[in-house]
């Protein structure tokens, strides 16, 4: 197999598209279900979020008056396009996409580039709304992403490389443990959950960055959020949690570990309350600072 | 933490939530759906009258009957209409109006028909007293032909009976055919 | 009809999103659809989710007495949500005005008039349940392509053709 078609096939169908939407609308339903368990609720059926995302593919675009049409269509591609590609890097069992040196770097440049499609969603709406939401966005993109890039950087100065494979193959030590509540402690704002769910504060500016989107952008925008949601479980899984030899008890044992992690961010966002945009930010300069300064300090230790 | 165990405590009990086709009961006095019936009504005109958004109504087919209108569309359910009836004729239900399709034509609209009788004595055609009303005004059936009456008829007849208490024993009652005026 | 299309018909009656838009109401409404989201009614288990702009929406609930004022926001409002789309009237106040109805600043006049209205809702306010059964009821109609906006449609594109 050429190296185009293995990465042809790793963003098509596995781990990408093909395998990854569903995989992220049930993780989403997963979610929605548990929030509303936990409210003591029925919640939604199983195939909700697929239902959604095909309502709005049969649904009309509206696009408002003075926006710019091809930056406006272009976003939910390039945002759904990112998030698939970062997703054919991460090495879960059965990749076909050979390592590369470097791969970190560019699988860390391309989870930004949704983040950067939302904030930019948000401008080119021309809706007050939607830039008070990109506004926030893009502030808290840089309190959320200083544990967040620590947690990954750590396990690379460690393995002393900035390739995935030899991130997995890094003995397992302190630092994984430091390095993954790291991670933990920024995954509730890059999933845009409860505490830090100030970006889409849905009834506060009454939705996200995509106020102004509808039909099919919308619905790849939702994919996109799904996919993202799967990227960030599965690449936990794959850095922090130590691998077998065996491939399919790794792929069983990242996949449950996904869902153990959604579950406990969601349990996390149902008993919290939102919080304000600088007490957001403070918490992640002061005591995401202090995480990634531990553990910064533990790599430099060992 | 309060917050924790308050959301586990729901995580482990079945979830409060009831399906569609299962809703809660309405309460008996809940002022839902509006009820009329025609058999005790007297078109008096007191709903209509009391009515504060006006959605009650008469129309009239002189001679042969009168139609009770309502319209839901303009109905607050405030009961006066239930409260004022002096026959008792209108009930609000407790059960819940359904939604529908239609627009303001005939989902939302009740007509109630109240035929008019002739009057068994002048011919009259009038709107007959409730069956319950009757049988309390004369429960004996001494008085049974009065039964069918006109109001101005029945108000004939009671004089009549009245100036016959007046005469002597042995005189002669008071012509029949005196006719009141229309 | 093929596959494709009847998924996605089947989606829109399972994914119904609602917009609410108060017209001038007294509130009673607007608070009637906040049980919805409550335990006990749950309207997430027929899909359906409160959305605060019209451009997410599939339904809107409008409710309340129409104003000279709130017209024109009506119309607004109403072109920008995408079709197909369902309209429902909660409550008797957007179908003739109810006790405000003759007042100088309230169009006494049914919604009909303003916008193309598929359900509607009766109640002063409605009951919750009165309300989750008329979302379902105008997701249904989306379903099968009978909503009022969607035969309009259908009739437009039909003359553009035939013309």
């Amino acid at each position: 197999m050429s190296a185009v078609w293995s990465y042809l096939v790793a963003i098509a169908v596995w781990p990408g598209l093909l395998f990854a939407a569903p995989l992220g609308w049930l993780e989403l339903w997963f979610m929605r279900k548990l929030v509303a368990r936990l409210q003591g609720r029925q919640g939604p059926p199983f195939f909700q979020p697929f239902f959604d995302v095909m309502k709005l593919l049969g649904k009309e675009t509206v696009i408002p008056k003075g926006v710019n049409r091809g930056i406006f269509l272009a976003l939910p591609l390039v945002s759904l396009a990112a998030v698939t590609a970062a997703l054919a890097i991460v090495p879960l069992p059965g990749n076909p996409v050979p390592s590369l040196p470097g791969d970190i770097v560019l699988l860390l440049y391309l989870m930004e580039v949704p983040v950067l499609c939302e904030v930019l969603a948000g401008y080119v709406s021309r809706s007050i709304y939607g830039q008070v939401a990109a506004m926030r966005e893009a502030i808290l993109s840089l309190a959320y992403n200083l544990p967040f890039l620590v947690a990954i950087i750590a396990m690379a100065q460690v393995a002393g490389s900035f390739q995935m494979r030899a991130l997995q193959e890094v003995p397992y030590g302190p630092v994984h443990l430091l390095a993954a509540l790291t991670f933990l402690l920024a995954l509730p704002a890059r999933m845009k959950l409860n505490p830090f769910s100030i970006a889409n504060a849905e009834h506060e500016i009454i939705a996200d960055s995509h106020i102004e989107y509808s039909g099919p952008p919308l619905a790849l925008f939702k994919l996109s959020h799904a996919i993202e949601v799967v990227l960030l479980t599965e690449l936990f899984a794959v850095v922090f949690i130590p691998a077998t030899p065996w491939p399919p008890v790794n792929l069983v044992v990242y996949l449950v570990a996904g869902i153990l992690v959604l579950g406990g961010v969601t349990l996390l966002a149902t008993a919290t309350a939102r919080l304000r945009l600088t007490q957001a930010f403070r918490f992640y300069w002061i005591w995401g600072g202090i995480a990634s300064a531990i553990t910064m300090a533990a790599t430099l230790v060992r | 933490m309060a917050m924790l165990k308050t959301i586990l405590g729901n995580l482990l009990r079945p979830s409060r939530t009831r399906a569609p086709a299962d809703m809660p009961v309405v309460p008996p006095t809940y002022r839902g759906a509006l009820g009329h019936d025609a058999s005790r009504c007297t078109a008096c005109g007191t709903c209509a009258f009391v009515c504060a958004p006006k959605a009650i109504h008469f129309t009239q087919d002189p001679g042969v009957s009168v139609s009770w209108h309502f319209f839901i569309g303009q109905c607050s359910f405030c009961g006066l209409c239930e409260q004022n009836c002096p026959t008792q004729a209108i009930h609000l239900r407790s059960a819940v109006p359904g939604s529908m399709n239609s627009a303001g034509g005939d989902g939302l609209r009740l007509e109630s028909l109240i035929h008019l009788q002739p009057c068994t004595r002048c011919g009259a055609a009038h709107v007959p007293l409730p069956a319950a009303t009757m049988d309390a005004l004369w429960a004996a059936g001494a008085e049974e032909v009065e039964r069918g009456y006109c109001p101005e008829c029945r108000r004939w007849a009671a004089s009549a009976r009245l100036r016959n208490a007046f005469l002597p024993e042995g005189a002669t009652p008071a012509a029949e055919g005196g006719r009141h005026d229309r | 009809m093929n596959l494709i299309e009847r998924v996605i018909a089947i989606s829109r009656r399972r994914s119904p999103w609602i917009c609410r838009l108060n017209a001038g109401s007294c509130n009673g409404c607007d608070i009637e659809i906040t049980p919805l989201l409550s335990p006990r009614y749950d309207a997430e288990q027929l899909g359906i989710e409160l959305h605060g702009t019209p451009k997410h929406a599939d339904i809107v609930l409008i409710s309340g007495t129409l104003t000279l004022r709130s017209r024109q926001a009506i119309l607004d409002i109403y072109d920008q949500v995408p079709s197909p789309k369902a309209v429902v009237a909660l409550g008797s106040c957007p179908s003739s005005g109810n006790v405000f109805a003759g007042s100088p600043l309230v169009l006494s006049e049914s919604l009909d008039n303003v916008v193309p209205v598929d359900v509607w809702v009766p109640g002063c306010p409605p009951r919750p349940q009165a309300i989750l059964d008329g979302i379902a009821r105008a997701a249904q109609l989306l379903e099968d392509g009978s909503t009022k906006s969607q035969i309009q449609g259908q009739r437009q594109n039909l003359g553009g053709r035939l013309s």
